[in-house]
């Protein structure tokens, strides 16, 4: 079996009289193919992918990509999948803004998208003005979020945010609005944060939606221990334990686990 | 892979008075965790189950 496989996406439609060809198919429906490609061959791990090759052709346009075998098998299966549903919310988030994000480009210039493997002859998906791969909006729902790591961008011309490098969720861009960057008087980069967002999350998976966050509360987060800090604290707290034996009230407060 | 631990009511309460016979064990396992990058997680509902249950039972 060959290690390469090839992913064909024909796009069929007009631009203004002519049919579609690449002499009059525009450049930046190219750039949005590409990048929509990227994220449904390897929605995770882009640095570490296989190299991905391009070429157009004649017939209406024909993108045509060479990945390996083995990713050219799943994407297969993928769109098998994703036609067989007519639904792409069982897709992870990146892969299925991916198909929406073609499927807009469709809506917009009433193109139809065929997308083919090597593995088979026919088209495996077709996506056209009248097909609605959306995903449901029901499905992801507004929650609070805390997010640790180290500052290391904040600003932006049409959109103000910052950039938090986190271990647990990558590299995370977090809208503030400008109002907020213009207040803070201290230097904020390269620093360690927690931060409270909020952000649209998948009620069936878990799954956290990193485009939709935006900032609640920016913590001063310094995970050392600090003595004196720590006994400001006792001082405050420990006049609430007078005279109560912590013993007795935790055995009082959990009650018994005999069945 | 990174760790983390569960904490109790019991250790916040020995850990924030300081005349607690076991006061100085969970100040130890406080910058311990700190220390170590351990991240320390509470329940914040766990409290409220039980006391929950604790009613039912008293009411039974």
């Amino acid at each position: 079996m060959e290690k390469i496989g090839d992913i064909e996406i024909r796009v069929v439609g007009k631009s203004g009289n002519q049919s579609l060809s690449p002499n009059n198919y525009d450049i930046k429906h190219i750039a949005t193919i590409l990048q929509n490609v990227e994220d449904l061959l390897y929605p995770n791990n882009k640095k570490d992918r296989p190299i991905i090759t391009y070429d157009i052709q004649e017939g209406s346009v024909i993108h045509l990509f060479k990945t390996t075998i083995q990713t050219v098998i799943g994407f297969s299966a993928v769109l098998g999948q994703v036609q067989a549903n007519e639904s792409i919310d069982f897709l992870e988030l990146k892969t299925a803004r991916a198909i929406e994000n073609i499927q807009n480009l469709s809506r917009q210039k009433n193109y139809e998208f065929q997308i083919k493997t090597s593995l088979k002859d026919n088209y495996e998906l077709t996506i056209n003005p009248y097909t609605k791969y959306f995903r449901t909006e029901n499905i992801w729902v507004e929650a609070e979020f805390y997010f640790y790591g180290i500052l290391k961008d904040a600003g932006g011309k049409s959109k103000a945010n910052i950039h938090l490098d986190t271990k647990d969720y990558g590299y995370l861009s977090i809208e503030t609005g400008e109002e907020f960057l213009k207040e803070r008087e201290e230097n904020l980069l390269y620093k360690k944060f927690g931060v409270r967002v909020s952000g649209k999350q998948n009620i069936e998976t878990g799954e956290i939606d990193t485009k939709s966050l935006s900032l609640l509360e920016l913590i001063d987060y310094q995970p050392k221990f600090d003595s004196d800090y720590l006994n400001s604290l006792i001082k405050k707290a420990k006049k609430s334990w007078n005279n109560i034996n912590p013993d007795e009230w935790l055995l009082n407060l959990r009650g018994g686990y005999e069945a | 892979m990174k760790h983390s631990v569960l904490l109790d009511t019991s250790f916040f309460i020995r850990l924030l008075n300081d005349e607690d016979a076991l006061h100085l064990n969970a100040v130890a396992y406080f910058k311990y965790f700190l220390e170590n990058e351990i991240a320390l997680k509470i329940s914040t509902i766990k409290r409220n189950i039980k006391k929950i249950s604790f009613l039912a039972r008293k009411e039974i």
